[in-house]
């Protein structure tokens, strides 16, 4: 199969002189959606067929440096579930799009209102009203037309959580609410699937990577179901710059993850803040 | 004896003065416990839902020495 890619594909790689030496080969859109339409394959599959052969896509040959062609074809092989669609999921869900994941879920019950336009990047004028993760579908096609997203206009629950999160690698916990958190994470654990928590008020933000089995939410919170009073987020808003971050950062976790390689680690948090300019890590253990 | 604390987002509003860049240095009297701490700051123990003394994750019983580093979280749960 991936000698047919080849000859097939022969014609239409170009070839350019890497920056280290030797030659690059690359391969443009219009190439990799013809051979799909043939072999009857997922664009994302034929990109990473590609990467096996040790030519790049185009559309992501920017990456290289710091992911391998193994490292891409593995993402694009990778699903990540992305839990909530608004100022943390909106952005995270455009930077797993453009890092080149193959696939994503995305899950938000609500749509668009005025009062989402300071930070929730998939947010617009013109979208006021419309559900919050069919428009997700429509910026992820846009941006990267190989990345094939499912919708879930619904809120996550104990009952759809294993269907929202069937066959995601890994899970984005980009929620506005503990009560909430504490149920994905619940059910990230009974489904053995990672999850990267992140939550945001004011300047400040936190991230921390759970898998199954390490300390999460209670360490940060307290138990589940334990009194929460209204987080901080309700005195202090959720402003423009804080999101972007801090879902930048959750996207990293959750790249780190899908390729195996070290990332927070268990039970540390990670503390931004911009007020004071500060970035620290801290280990609830 | 003085410890130096730093205050997290809803919790800064709480303590006049408070500087996000500087923390806050506070003179105490061993023996105090990060509980006493939170009185003297005026701050109830439910508000505060992670204590870090010297980077490491501490009790509300925690004892506290001259030089100690705290810091203090309430919940945050924005997205």
């Amino acid at each position: 199969m991936i000698s047919r890619l080849e000859e097939r594909l022969a014609p239409q790689v170009e070839e350019q002189a890497a920056p280290q030496g030797g030659s690059l080969r690359l391969v443009g859109d219009e190439a990799v959606w013809e051979l799909a339409r043939q072999e009857n394959l997922e664009p994302a599959e034929v990109m990473a067929q590609c990467l096996e052969l040790g030519i790049w896509p185009r559309r992501l040959v920017k990456n290289r440096g710091v992911l391998s062609a193994g490292d891409q074809a593995r993402l694009l092989r990778s699903r990540a579930a992305v839990i909530g669609a608004g100022g943390l999921g909106g952005m995270a869900i455009l930077l797993l799009a453009r890092v080149g994941l193959g696939a994503l879920t995305v899950c938000d019950g609500d749509r668009f209102d005025e009062t989402n336009l300071n930070r929730q990047f998939l947010s617009r004028t013109d979208r006021l009203g419309q559900a919050k993760a069919e428009v997700a579908v429509r910026e992820v096609s846009a941006v990267n037309p190989a990345c094939r997203v499912r919708a879930v206009v619904d809120w996550a629950g104990e009952e759809n959580l294993p269907a929202i999160l069937e066959g995601a690698q890994v899970a984005l916990d980009c929620l506005d609410n503990l009560a909430a958190r504490f149920v994905l994470e619940g059910a990230c654990r009974r489904l053995g699937v990672p999850y990267v928590h992140g939550a945001i008020a004011g300047w400040e933000g936190f991230v921390m990577t759970v898998a199954p089995g390490e300390p999460g939410l209670e360490g940060m919170y307290g138990p589940a179901g334990g009194r929460q009073g209204p987080g901080a987020e309700k005195l202090l808003g959720v402003p423009t710059i804080t999101p972007a971050i801090c879902a930048a950062f959750q996207a990293l976790e959750a790249v780190r993850l899908l390729l195996g390689k070290r990332g927070l680690g268990p039970g540390r948090v990670m503390h931004l803040d911009l007020e004071a300019l500060a970035l620290e890590s801290f280990s609830l253990a | 004896m003085a410890v130096q604390v730093k205050l997290s987002a809803s919790l800064r509003s709480r303590v006049a003065g408070y500087d996000p860049l500087e923390g806050l240095a506070v003179e105490v009297e061993e023996p105090m416990q990060v509980q006493d701490l939170l009185g003297r700051l005026g701050l109830a123990p439910r508000d505060v839902k992670i204590v870090m003394v010297n980077g490491r994750h501490a009790d509300l019983d925690h004892p506290l020495h001259d030089g100690d580093r705290v810091a203090l979280f309430p919940a945050v749960g924005g997205g």
